[in-house]
């Protein structure tokens, strides 16, 4: 006898920002310290230095909205990036479970990307890493929002 | 006895092979898709079209063009109710290394993702490179 449960699941939604603006450094990670609303009963939770716990019983739905203001000099060589890691120090890509954002323009701000993530099961922690290649550093501001959708 | 786990609802696919977006013309994804999450939804490479009971959507792709300047590639997602989103055309992205780069959702329950380049298009080649077009959502039912 086999039995399929119906295809159904409830979800939290949890969002994070920054309480302020901030430097971020060349590979460093997002420091999210703000959480406007959260359903009740989410194991989600971002430690002081950056680092993602998520319930390995539950599936995600992420989109992350960068607000990056890059610091001069600007120029299309000198990219900036945004991904996601897991605790092994790997980037996460489509083929495994999360897009990046990458950023080439000689403007200075950068907002109009998304990063979507989506795992199953996650047993790691995970980040959100800047890169740029020139190695430089940038304000990441209160406009950078990280949506979580926590299916259970 | 067995018991499935409980199924999860979220999905991403993405292009197992490179693919150019041809000229004056509509293209779709290639029929060799991965699938990270198997079973939550299915794509039907016959009509380009994702189907789900219910589905949100995020269409979003990391190409090459090697005209910097070429302003008239847009991708699409069209919803069984006739509802298209369509993303920005690559005027924004001149000046970016000809690297563009963008993202759109869409909902419904049949899902028909495309690119389209208009015929007065730079003569340049946009490349979709492995891995690098992906739409990743929740189906529910």
């Amino acid at each position: 006898m086999t039995f399929y449960p119906k295809k159904t699941a409830d979800v939290r939604m949890i969002h994070y920002t920054l309480s302020s603006d901030a430097t971020i450094a060349h590979n460093g990670k997002i420091i999210f310290n703000s959480s406007s609303a959260s359903s009740s009963g989410s194991n989600v939770s971002f430690d002081g230095s950056g680092n993602l716990t998520l319930d390995e019983k539950c599936s995600y739905y992420m989109i992350l909205s960068p607000d990056v203001v890059r610091n001069l000099p600007l120029s299309s060589n000198r990219y900036i990036d945004i991904s996601m890691y897991d605790s092994s120090g790997n980037q996460l890509l489509p083929n495994t479970g999360a897009s990046n954002v990458e950023f080439r323009a000689t403007t200075a701000n950068f907002s109009n990307f998304s990063l979507i993530v989506t795992l199953k099961n996650p047993n790691q922690t995970y980040s959100f890493r800047y890169t740029n290649s020139n190695s430089n550093s940038a304000t990441l501001k209160t406009g950078t929002h990280l949506m979580i959708m926590e299916f259970y | 006895m067995s018991f499935m786990p409980n199924t999860s609802p979220v999905f991403m696919y993405t292009n197992n092979t490179s693919f150019t977006v041809a000229k004056n013309a509509t293209s779709y994804l290639p029929s060799d898709l991965n699938s990270l999450y198997e079973n939550e939804t299915s794509y039907d490479s016959s009509s380009n079209s994702l189907e789900s009971s219910k589905c949100v959507c995020n269409f979003d792709f990391w190409g090459s063009n090697t005209k910097a300047n070429d302003t008239l590639t847009q991708h699409k997602i069209l919803n069984q109710s006739s509802v298209e989103v369509v993303g920005r055309n690559t005027s924004p992205y001149k000046g970016t290394a000809n690297r563009v780069e963008d993202n759109i959702a869409n909902v419904g329950t049949s899902l028909t993702l495309s690119f389209y380049r208009d015929s007065t298009a730079s003569e340049g080649v946009v490349t979709i490179a492995q891995n690098r077009a992906f739409f990743a959502g929740v189906s529910l039912k």
